[in-house]
């Protein structure tokens, strides 16, 4: 026999949970996990600004202090990496502004989420221009005014190709698939509704 | 009283009083008790980190509401990963425990099906169940009324269609 509910009876049996906790939380467990993953967000999202900022201010007061008398190469790179330390944490300000306006929506909240990503992922792209380039001429440059070994070539540019690989493996593996999945939802939100 | 104790004080009250919401939530989008383990904790995560954001402006239901089904809808994506990582949670205790007593078919039933919709879908639904107006909806959603609407015409009928199946199996 043909038997349909009404949508009030469903809303019925929807209701009973209301009343009855369909779990137990383990709030102790809970808190020792929030703790742990803040933690571990907070430094991943610090993890790469404050590794920069090390290693330019290092790298910097390396060449300042070690490499005297200093010639128009060696101030080149200082300037080059004062100025990406500058640059990474005007941007950071920049970027933490607009938080306080997610939460209204949850498209908005995507929007915002989508907007971060490509932030991510333009300043990744980027980088080669404001960081490996300005940094990597001076020092190659440097190194023709004296006569290092090959190995110091091999060492000083692999070091660059290297760091333009990571980049590149940053950006595919994380970054790209992040927002692919965001816009997705997106285009859901938008589409099926 | 500091701050993080406050912040900490603000958590418990909206867990203790709303997780009734956060439980819907997590079993409309996760299936099997590991993700929805996981998925309660990324939940918990968001909704812990928007405290300092939250004001009066909207009721607590809607903002976790908002919160989680926005948390909901990225989690799905990486649920695959989620689950392959879930072994490094190993040693640590479960945070959700699922109470049998609480257990019924019927519920069990209307989960089913929502499961069968798709992700805006689903928290469509939940929202409906849950008794809030389309204008609410479509604040929760960001999108407009007119497609709230249409939508949760076709998914009503969509519930009712299937309890005819839920039904001839004695739900």
């Amino acid at each position: 026999m043909e038997l349909l509910m009404e949508f009030d009876d469903i809303k019925k049996i929807w209701d009973t949970q209301n009343n009855e906790p369909l779990y137990a939380i383990n709030e102790s467990a809970l808190h020792r996990r929030i703790e742990k993953e803040l933690v571990s967000s907070r430094r991943a999202n610090n993890v790469s600004d404050i590794t920069l900022t090390i290693i330019s201010v290092g790298v910097a007061g390396f060449i300042s202090v070690y490499d005297t008398p200093l010639n128009v190469y060696d101030y080149a790179m200082i300037a080059a990496l004062l100025f990406a330390v500058v640059y990474i944490w005007m941007n950071r300000l920049l970027r933490k502004k607009p938080e306080e306006h997610a939460d209204k929506s949850v498209r908005r909240d995507l929007d915002h989420a989508i907007a971060n990503v490509e932030y991510e992922i333009r300043r990744s792209r980027t980088m080669v221009w404001w960081y490996i380039i300005p940094l990597a001429i001076p020092a190659l440059l440097n190194m023709t005014e004296g006569s290092p070994a090959p190995w110091q070539w091999v060492m000083v540019s692999g070091g660059f190709v290297l760091s333009w690989f990571v980049i590149q493996w940053g950006l595919t593996r994380h970054l790209i698939p992040q927002k692919k999945n965001l816009e997705t939802i997106r285009i859901k939100l938008d589409e099926e509704v | 009283m500091t701050e993080k104790k406050q912040h900490s004080q603000i958590f418990n009250s909206w867990l203790q009083q709303h997780q009734a919401v956060l439980f819907k939530v997590v079993r409309a989008y996760a299936f099997t008790p590991v993700d929805q383990d996981d998925l309660f904790q990324e939940i918990s995560i968001q909704i812990w980190k928007s405290i300092p954001r939250f004001r009066s402006e909207s009721s607590v239901v809607t903002w976790l509401y908002r919160i989680s089904i926005n948390t909901a809808l990225k989690w799905v994506r990486s649920e695959k990963k989620h689950r392959d990582n879930h072994f490094s949670l190993d040693g640590e205790a479960s945070i959700l425990t699922e109470k049998p007593e609480s257990r019924d078919e019927r519920l069990d039933w209307l989960f089913a099906e929502i499961a069968k919709l798709n992700r805006i879908d689903r928290s469509l639904t939940l929202l409906l169940l849950d008794g809030f107006s389309y204008r609410e909806m479509a604040d929760v959603l960001g999108i407009s009324e007119s497609n709230i609407g249409v939508k949760i015409h076709r998914i009503k009928n969509h519930l009712i269609r299937q309890s005819e199946n839920g039904t001839s199996h004695g739900i």
